[in-house]
């Protein structure tokens, strides 16, 4: 807010208000005693709340005698008697044709209701970040690798000392944060020991390693505990509310302290130092609890290396803020020199980095790299939809321009009328806009009845978590005033224009008949609405196969009924110990008839791998290394997972070596090697340097895709070991599902006490994957159904009013010996050309929009011209039964009774 | 009774009219039922009284000088009328009569 004038003013728009309320009797003392109160407010409250209590009062004072008052002044005025007249009227005539009314009313609801509800869905996927404070100078560093001048991957994970190397060499950065991921990717379980009664152990997956000023950087809103202090010193830890919650009912967590397992043998015992909010549900990153990584630094000797001031290992999501109205552009120019100084050795071993900003609000729609800490949204089907909001809405304001033109006739004598008695032009107008208005009034109102109906819905289909509430957000709202005031307008004005421009001495002849041009008009809309449809249908059908074939596609293993079994958290404590518990079980579940296969694994597919390792051939030299994903597996990994072998073997147990040297590798890692064919590789030495190993290749299996099928199969090892057990994989009788859950049941009981038994189907979780697809499946096919819908009604409406206008031609043409065959198709032929071209309009864009939306796969389906086909079809019979209800009726019409109207 | 009768927060403004004198404007109105109660209220509250008890005629109003303060505009004031008395005395004596019929021991405890 800004004034230029000295003395200060109240609100403009308050008083501006207070005016159009007030009668003038009134007006001057109550203005007078409303300001009079702002300037003592002033002086006690300050400007600000003076004017915010200005505002105040006056919406208060809308009060009956007030407006009653200024009714009975305007009665005065003939404007105003006019408008309950204009009211009247707009009722009588709605209510005269309740169809026409309803096929209006419900039409405009459907559509409005639908784009409100597209606009929340986007509204919530584009608000992520918002409420960090200056999110837009926050960016998280991601790190892009080349070896060999071929580009490897592009990870949102970094080196640890990326961010404060940046704070230190370049005075634009003035903080960094960074956070190491455990939760999502090792078997956490935190306890509260100290309690009384039973120690409280939870399992946690948002869970991350956090340095000092991940907490001021992100604007947690803390409960207690300061955020800037509270990660500071190692063994401290920040929680949230509901987590607080969990362990602690109302006792005061600050100062209890909780303990850390995990499945690498960590074991930290750590003070509870604060307790935050819990976070909303618009963010990427999501934890509930974090612990210091000045923890981690006492791990073991070099720990400090590993973790703070070492460019080796790259696994901490890194973020810097800058000084507001930073050059984006020329911070990361300079980024190059950063990794010329700190890893000069890069050159040697013929590798790349290039390191990239990325602005923390598009994290969640743009960002699609290597190690992501969640799933995140994509742009382009927000795109995709916004636009399909934008069509609905169009179509029904089409419409209701169609309709109401069309219905031209039926106000003509009205019009006629009104001007004989002299109405002019512009208060015809206003009266066939203020109709506009009443009607999309009652059609926002039945909207937000729509909305609230289809609200469960809604949450399920979009995925939004509940706790966003719709009414709760002011953008919508505004979005709703705004697609009335221009609903009401535009839709009004064509109408309004169309009808006060009737000539009164035609009109009450009753010659009156359309014009061409409102014909040509009507035409082109009926056009616009299904090359929408049609377009929308393609689209659906298109997004389907897409999803078809992703679940369906050969991706290299077999996830029938397989079930998945986490590791147990509570195992022995020696490692022998251990590994006896994890081949009993195994061994007695092969001994079951309904089981199978058994295989432990260092994986689950669908699930991000763990560890990647830089790896070469033997004899090529030092540093000329590729990344490849590593596998842990033992010898019935291949076999139960349905993997095919292309050359050499699986890992044997008739090859006693295997257990210390054997590797198998992907195919795609064949190549990545530098070798000709599969069958080259078998024998060689592999060096995986970062691991300080080696092994010897004796079998090369077929890519299989890990991930969803966005991205390519990536080139992978598979390292023998037997016990790496994060999960247990259990392939069963495809008819016997429920007896061998029990009997894994019973064994995991048996061999792991106390350990709760939980499971999940492998398809199912790989499927997982494919959410934000089956959010935009399920929403893009709702969208399609409304817009055809919506498309009906003005198309029904349209044909019963060219069958009413028609109806002295199909006395005639009976009468003269017409069938009714012959009448319904002179009535359709008409509907059935405009279909034929709204679909030769709607192919090339579709067409173009889809094939840009399957770029985004890797592995994706081709568009099929069937689907076109389809499309027209379904929409030509969809078309004649909407229109066959007027056109059949008026066909079988009696030639007596339609010659006998007019 | 229709018309005569007097909701608790008309009866306040009413008396304070009567109290005020010729000083009575819903400013002035206001500062002095909120000092006294230690309320908040919004002056609308205090105009839709004024104008109501004006209607019902227990009060009467003429326009007094315009200042500075109130960007030149001038303010109604407002007077008791005789019918406003009768009315204020009758609710008066109306509670003193039920005052009289409480048992005693009640307003003991």
């Amino acid at each position: 807010m800004s004034y230029n004038s000295e003395v200060p003013s109240p609100p403009r728009i308050a008083k501006w208000f207070l005016r159009q309320l007030c009668a003038n009797r009134w007006l001057e003392e109550i203005e007078g005693d409303l300001e009079e109160e702002f300037f003592l407010n002033i002086q006690r409250k300050g400007l600000n709340r003076a004017r915010r209590i200005y505002l105040y009062t006056v919406i208060r004072s809308i009060r009956i005698y007030l407006i009653s008052e200024r009714i009975k002044q305007g009665q005065k005025q003939n404007k105003n008697v006019m408008f309950l007249n204009y009211l009247k009227i707009t009722l009588r005539a709605l209510m005269k044709n309740r169809v026409y009314s309803f096929i209006n009313i419900s039409g405009l609801a459907i559509g409005i209701a639908g784009a409100l509800l597209i606009f929340n869905y986007i509204s919530f996927e584009t608000s992520y970040e918002e409420f960090v404070e200056d999110s837009e100078d926050i960016y998280r560093v991601s790190l892009e690798f080349y070896q060999n001048g071929e580009f490897v991957y592009h990870s949102a994970e970094n080196y640890p000392p990326v961010g404060e190397s940046m704070v230190n060499d370049f005075p634009e950065v003035i903080q960094w944060a960074h956070l190491y991921n455990m939760g999502s990717k090792n078997n956490v379980v935190i306890t509260y020991e100290e309690g009384q009664g039973q120690p409280i152990k939870i399992k946690h997956r948002k869970f991350l390693y956090a340095s000092p000023d991940v907490l001021p950087m992100f604007s947690t809103e803390m409960i207690s505990g300061n955020a800037e202090t509270a990660l500071v010193e190692p063994f401290t830890m920040v929680i949230s509310e509901s987590t607080a919650q969990k362990y602690f009912g109302n006792e005061d967590p600050i100062g209890k302290r909780l303990r850390l397992r995990d499945d690498d043998y960590n074991n930290e015992n750590c003070l509870v130092t604060g307790v935050f909010k819990d976070l909303p549900p618009n963010t990427h990153l999501k934890y509930d609890v974090l612990i210091s990584t000045a923890t981690l630094y006492g791990r073991f000797d070099g720990a400090p290396q590993r973790y703070k001031t070492g460019w080796v290992r790259k696994d901490f999501y890194s973020y810097i803020k800058v000084r507001p109205n930073t050059d984006i552009a020329a911070l990361e120019a300079k980024l190059p020199s950063l990794l010329d100084k700190y890893m000069p050795e890069l050159a040697q071993r013929n590798a790349r980095h290039v390191l990239h900003l990325q602005p923390l609000n598009r994290i969640h729609l743009d960002s699609h790299l290597a190690d992501e800490a969640e799933l995140n949204g994509d742009a382009e089907p927000i795109t995709f939809l916004s636009i399909i909001a934008i069509f609905i809405v169009v179509i029904a304001w089409v419409n209701y321009i169609n309709l109401a033109t069309s219905r031209s006739l039926d106000r003509a004598r009205e019009v006629g009328i009104r001007k004989v008695l002299g109405s002019l032009r512009g208060q015809l107008i206003r009266q066939f806009l203020f109709e506009s208005i009443i009607i999309n009034l009652l059609a926002v109102v039945l909207a937000l009845g729509i909305v609230a109906l289809a609200l469960p819905s809604f949450y399920q289909v979009s995925g939004i978590p509940k706790e966003v509430v719709i009414w709760q957000n002011g953008q919508m709202w505004m979005m709703l005033a705004i697609v009335f005031l221009v609903g009401s307008f535009v839709s009004g004005f064509y109408p309004a224009m169309v009808l006060s421009s009737f000539k009164p001495v035609s009109t009450l002849k009753g010659k009156f008949r359309n014009s061409g041009a409102g014909v040509f008009l009507r035409k082109g809309l009926v056009i616009f609405q299904f090359a929408t449809s049609a377009a929308l249908i393609i689209g659906t059908l298109t997004v389907n196969k897409q999803m078809n074939y992703m679940r369906s596609a050969d991706l290299g293993f077999d996830m029938e009924q397989t079930i998945v079994v986490e590791q147990a958290a509570v195992a022995d404590s020696t490692p022998g110990g251990r590994n006896r518990q994890i081949n009993t079980f195994q061994e007695q579940l092969k001994a079951n008839p309904n089981i199978k296969a058994v295989a432990s694994s260092g994986m689950v597919p669908g699930k991000k791998l763990r560890f990647q390792a830089d790896t070469r051939g033997y004899y090529k030299p030092r540093g000329e290394v590729y990344p490849l994903d590593i596998i842990g597996g033992g010898y019935e990994l291949v076999e139960t997972l349905g993997m095919d072998i292309i050359a050499g073997r699986n890992f044997s147990r008739e090859f006693p070596s295997d257990q210390d040297t054997a590797l198998l590798v992907t195919r795609s890692a064949v190549q990545t090697l530098g070798y000709e064919s599969p069958e080259d590789i078998i024998g060689q030495t592999l060096v995986l340097e970062s691991f300080g190993d080696a092994g010897i290749v004796v079998g090369v299996v077929e890519d299989y895709n890990h991930e969803s099928l966005r991205v390519k199969a990536k080139p992978s090892v598979f390292v023998f070991s037997p016990f790496w057990a994060e999960y247990f994989l259990i392939r069963v009788e495809e008819k016997s599902v429920p007896q061998a859950l029990q009997v894994v049941e019973s064994e995991w009981n048996a061999v792991f006490p106390g350990n709760p038994f939980d499971y999940f189907f492998l398809d199912e979780f790989f499927n997982n994957q494919y959410r934000s697809e089956q959010q935009f499946q399920s929403l893009f096919s709702v969208f399609s159904v409304l817009a055809i819908l919506i498309g009906c009604l003005g198309l029904f409406g349209l044909s019963a009013f060219t069958a009413m206008q028609k109806t002295k031609e199909i006395g005639i043409r009976k009468v003269l010996g017409a069938s009714v065959q012959g009448v319904f198709y002179m009535l359709s032929k008409e509907f059935i050309v405009l279909i034929l071209i709204s679909n030769v309009i709607a192919w090339p864009i579709i067409y173009f929009a889809m094939d840009s939306w399957l770029q985004g796969f890797e592995y994706r389906t081709t568009i099929d011209f069937l689907v076109f086909a389809l499309a027209l079809i379904v929409v030509i019979i969809v078309a004649l039964i909407t229109i066959s209800f007027q056109t059949i009726k008026s066909a079988r019409l009696n030639p007596v009774e339609s010659l006998r109207y007019e | 009774m229709k018309g005569t009768y007097l909701g608790e927060f008309e009866e306040l403004v009413l008396l304070t009219v009567a109290m005020l004198e010729d000083q009575g404007y819903a400013i002035s109105v206001k500062q002095e039922i909120e000092q006294r109660t230690y309320r908040v209220i919004n002056l609308s509250a205090i105009h839709s009284s004024l104008y109501r008890l004006e209607k019902k005629g227990f009060l009467n109003s003429r326009l007094g000088e315009s200042t500075k303060v109130r960007g030149g505009k001038r303010k109604r004031i407002f007077f008791i009328t005789p019918y406003g008395v009768k009315s204020l005395k009758e609710a008066k004596s109306l509670r003193q009569d039920i005052w009289n019929s409480i048992p005693g021991y009640v307003l003991q405890q």
